[in-house]
């Protein structure tokens, strides 16, 4: 009698915990749930909200597109630091802030590799866009431009 | 005695004028050079699993042997080649294609019926903003071109070759052999 009322207690509480997960990534906007990152992840609605109340002043977003990209759309107040397999010293980023890294990619493949090279530079408070600036904008928010592109490397 | 120094001025001037306009009417350049790194940039997939969004197959790829194919715009020619590069990538399961349309997003119909009669499963996808689109500088690509294709392996540019069609598709197979140092049919 006891090990039935454990059995049925542990499946309800499975059925709860799967049902809250899927819950939790329907409010994730459909972007991809549980996928593994290397770095926490920072959602676009998160970021939005962020920007939005004015409290960006522990973070830095760092926008990785090639500069012509840059200049036509990015999020606004980000600053670029172009893809690159080998980032060149002095990056002109403070360290004692978060880093918010995002990319043209659905996947973060490019924010990620800037990251492990950022980190290895001495960057530890690293965080990625979770599915970039196509996330950003599928969302329809807001994007600024700039004739000439501010670069941190330079 | 003035005859033979209007042959030499004549000579000359065909020396310096003459063989570099037919050197360059021979080289048509188009789209980043061997060695250049393969920036991201956006397309609208138009086909396959992407459809109606916009994607980075840079990013997607990652450092796979990837062929960029570029067309001007639609048509036999440009089915003719993209049929057999579809192909080149069924036979070839290590390499990713993808062909990106330059005349943009008017050309979404037609890829659309052509994918589903000739059964395309290498993604077809579309210039946003047409031959105004930021791709078009980034990658150095020449709107006049019919096609322009670049083999990438690790985000670097491995061969690059311009209009090539049907009946000359041999020496891109035969690029991609020597890019990958494998025989490629």
């Amino acid at each position: 009698m006891i090990v039935r009322t454990l059995i049925a207690r542990s499946s309800l509480l499975i059925w709860v915990i799967a049902w809250s997960s899927l819950v939790s990534s329907a409010q994730n906007g459909g972007a991809e749930p549980n996928r593994e990152s290397r770095y926490p992840l920072i959602t676009s609605e998160e970021l939005k909200r962020l920007i939005d109340s004015k409290a960006t002043q522990d973070i830095v977003i760092v926008d990785t597109q090639p500069r012509e990209y840059f200049a036509d759309a990015h999020i606004p107040g980000a600053v670029n630091l172009p893809y690159t397999d080998r980032i060149k010293p002095p990056v002109n980023l403070p360290r004692t802030k978060t880093l918010v890294l995002y990319c043209p990619c659905q996947n973060e493949e490019e924010s990620t590799e800037m990251a492990i090279q950022l980190e290895k530079l001495g960057y530890s408070k690293l965080k990625l866009l979770r599915g970039g600036i196509p996330r950003w904008r599928e969302l329809k928010y807001p994007t600024a431009k700039i004739s000439t592109g501010k670069n941190p490397s330079e | 005695m003035r005859r033979p120094l209007v042959v030499l001025i004549g000579v000359v001037s065909l020396i310096a004028f003459g063989v570099p306009c037919l050197a360059g009417q021979s080289k048509t350049v188009s789209g980043l050079a061997v060695g250049e790194t393969t920036p991201s940039f956006p397309v609208l997939a138009v086909t396959g699993p992407h459809k109606g969004k916009e994607v980075c197959y840079v990013c997607e790829f990652i450092g796979a042997p990837t062929i960029f194919a570029f067309f001007r715009q639609t048509g036999d020619e440009m089915a003719s080649v993209v049929k057999e590069l579809n192909e080149l990538a069924r036979r070839n399961k290590d390499i990713r294609v993808v062909a990106i349309i330059i005349e943009g997003q008017e050309s979404q119909p037609w890829l659309e019926k052509f994918a589903q009669e000739h059964s395309i499963t290498i993604p077809l996808t579309v210039l946003r903003n047409g031959k105004d689109d930021i791709a078009m500088k980034v990658y150095k690509l020449n709107a006049n071109i019919n096609n322009t294709i670049l083999m990438s392996v690790k985000r670097e540019v491995a061969a690059n070759l311009v209009n090539v069609n049907a009946e000359n598709f041999k020496m891109l197979t035969n690029a991609l052999s020597k890019v990958l140092d494998q025989k490629v049919e």
